[in-house]
């Protein structure tokens, strides 16, 4: 299954409302993922996920260990430029996927 | 009125805050289905929340009185994070009037142009100044006291934010929004202060690299090794004498694992009790984005988790994680043990940042003051708020004697002013109140009389109103 992280200063508010739009994107995709809230501060730390997606525009320049992905979500949180988000979101999750079979 | 509060008495904050929030849903045009579901899940969570805080204190609060009674290192108090606060606040009489109130309140703030800022759209954080008044029904016995305290908090908050928000759209780069977290933007007018003092030393001119810290300091802000480190250093101080036997080292080790599985485990928990909130900012930041609302001068409220990971502020609030460690030991009469916020500390530079516009060294510096004297303020209302915390049921008998807090909602001093105004003696509580409202009133004045000027000082530049003004005449210019 697709792993897919989403996080925010504190993990909570915004990850949250992210969250909620992301399931229904990937609902409609009808792709599988699991997804769990993290901080910022744990960015460089996480191992186990297949994309990350920031809520903010920063973070995105965090060295991780296992150099995983890292996306901007900020359209989802403001909904300016969410239509494209949806489609980005959608590919690149499907480009991850093609990188993994091979 | 006596049958509504013994209703309300009787369901308690788990069935009464869904409600209220369920019927301000669907006032504020919330789809009927995902208001219910919303409204549902912050019921859950906040249950769901007290079984963790019960974990928490339950393990913890035994281990930190025996520190005190054993040691001497007085910090009995449980710095229990920034969710926790706002579950306990929001679980309350005032904090569940505010939801609807307050959000009233803001319309017609910004609908009169007393405000440039939309505040409604992060209701969500709307607990940091209504923890204060909250205290203040504690302190006063009175409900109208309190709403009139969140009020007055409320006004000073908008203020500070239409004064910072140029600044910060210069330096974060988001167009058109600012944080009206209380924690990442009371420090706006010391930081100025600060600003002016290290140019007058000509000590302006020094930075740091921020990446460089940003990645040495990274360690302090992983929150379960911080929760796991501060588990076991409590334990151990508080075990001392007992080294020798094995139980001490099972409590310990024990109180280790506790400490990091709440950390652990406080995202998940939290994220389901703000899906009450989060229908209302969507519906509303929507309907503001859709461009139906044009004024010269507009920013709207967003959440401070948008600022969060910037560099420059990263940096100073993983920086200022052990210094504030140092400081909870050493600063005369505090007795607040920083635990779940201190990952959280890059919310309270925030604000520091932009009007230091990315330097670091002067950001530290700033903070460091700001922040470790805050600890002052904070002590001085612990035992207060742990008593607001008791009254909803947040906190289990077997916690013993041990405090609850947070650094991020206590550490505000101009929550603490506005509080000592109101909670004075009744004698002269009129008086007190009357100067607070006063003070607001005057400084109110100064600002609009000298935005500019005073917007400048925090760190806006001048290509940023020639920008902004060039801007609105294309847009008068299409209009006509």
């Amino acid at each position: 299954m697709f792993r897919i992280v989403i996080a925010c200063g504190g993990g909570i508010f915004t990850t949250s409302v992210v969250t909620e739009q992301v399931k229904e994107i990937l609902k409609k995709a009808k792709i599988q993922a699991t997804i769990t809230p993290a901080k910022l501060t744990e960015i460089a730390s996480i191992a186990d996920a297949d994309l990350i997606i920031v809520t903010g525009k920063f973070g995105t320049d965090t060295k991780n260990v296992a150099d995983i992905p890292i996306i901007v979500g900020m359209s989802l949180l403001t909904g300016v430029g969410a239509d494209e988000f949806k489609v980005e979101l959608v590919e690149k999750i499907k480009e991850i996927q093609a990188k993994g079979a091979n | 009125m006596e049958v509504l509060k013994m209703v309300i008495d009787l369901f308690g904050p788990t069935v009464f805050v869904p409600v209220v929030v369920f019927i301000l849903s669907l006032a504020m045009r919330v789809e009927a289905s995902k208001a219910f579901r919303g409204a549902l899940y912050m019921g859950i969570g906040l249950t769901a929340f007290n079984i963790i805080l019960g974990g928490l204190m339950g393990s913890l609060g035994p281990i930190v009185t025996e520190m005190v009674e054993n040691t001497g290192v007085n910090l009995p108090v449980i710095d229990i994070g920034w969710p926790a606060a706002s579950v306990i606040c929001y679980a309350n009489q005032v904090g569940m009037f505010f939801i609807p109130f307050g959000l009233v309140f803001d319309l017609i703030l910004f609908a009169t142009k007393w405000t440039d800022t939309f505040h409604p759209t992060d209701i969500w954080n709307y607990y940091f100044f209504v923890f204060w008044a909250a205290i203040v029904q504690f302190a006063t016995g009175s409900f109208f006291l309190a709403v009139l305290a969140g009020m007055l908090l409320n006004l000073i908050l908008l203020l500070l934010a239409d004064w910072i928000a140029p600044s910060m759209e210069c330096y974060y780069g988001y167009q058109g929004v600012v944080s009206t977290c209380f924690c990442s933007i009371n420090s706006v007018p010391f930081a100025i202060l600060v600003k002016w003092i290290l140019k007058k030393l000509k000590l302006d001119k020094i930075n740091l690299k921020p990446s460089e810290l940003r990645d040495k300091f990274g360690f302090w802000g992983e929150p379960v090794t911080m929760g796991l480190l501060i588990g076991l250093a409590v334990s151990l101080i508080a075990k001392w004498n007992m080294l020798g036997q094995l139980e001490s080292w099972a409590t310990i080790l024990i109180t280790a694992i506790t400490t990091g599985a709440v950390m652990a485990i406080y995202p998940s928990v939290s994220g389901l009790f703000v899906k009450g909130l989060i229908p209302i900012t969507n519906t509303l930041n929507a309907r503001m984005r859709s461009g139906e609302t044009s004024r010269k001068n507009m920013y709207i409220a967003i959440d401070p988790a948008v600022f969060f990971g910037e560099e420059a502020n990263m940096a100073t609030g993983l920086v200022l994680i052990p210094v504030m460690l140092a400081f909870a030991i050493f600063t005369p009469g505090n007795i607040v043990l920083p635990l779940a916020d201190l990952p959280a500390l890059p919310f309270m530079t925030i604000g520091i940042v932009a009007v230091m516009q990315g330097n670091v060294f002067g950001a530290v510096i700033a903070g460091i003051f700001w922040l470790g004297f805050g600890f002052m303020v904070n002590s001085d209302v612990a035992q207060i708020f742990t008593e607001a915390s008791r009254a909803v049921g947040a906190i289990p008998e077997s916690a013993g004697s041990a405090g609850v807090t947070s650094m991020l909602v206590g550490h505000n001093f101009f929550g603490w002013l506005v509080y000592k105004a109101f909670a004075a003696h009744e004698s002269i509580r009129m008086f007190t109140i009357g100067i607070a409202f006063a003070s607001y009133l005057v400084v109110y004045f100064f600002f609009r009389k000298n935005r500019k000027a005073w917007q400048l000082a925090a760190g806006a530049t001048e290509e940023y109103f020639a920008e902004k003004e060039a801007l609105w005449k294309e847009m008068e210019g299409t209009k006509n």
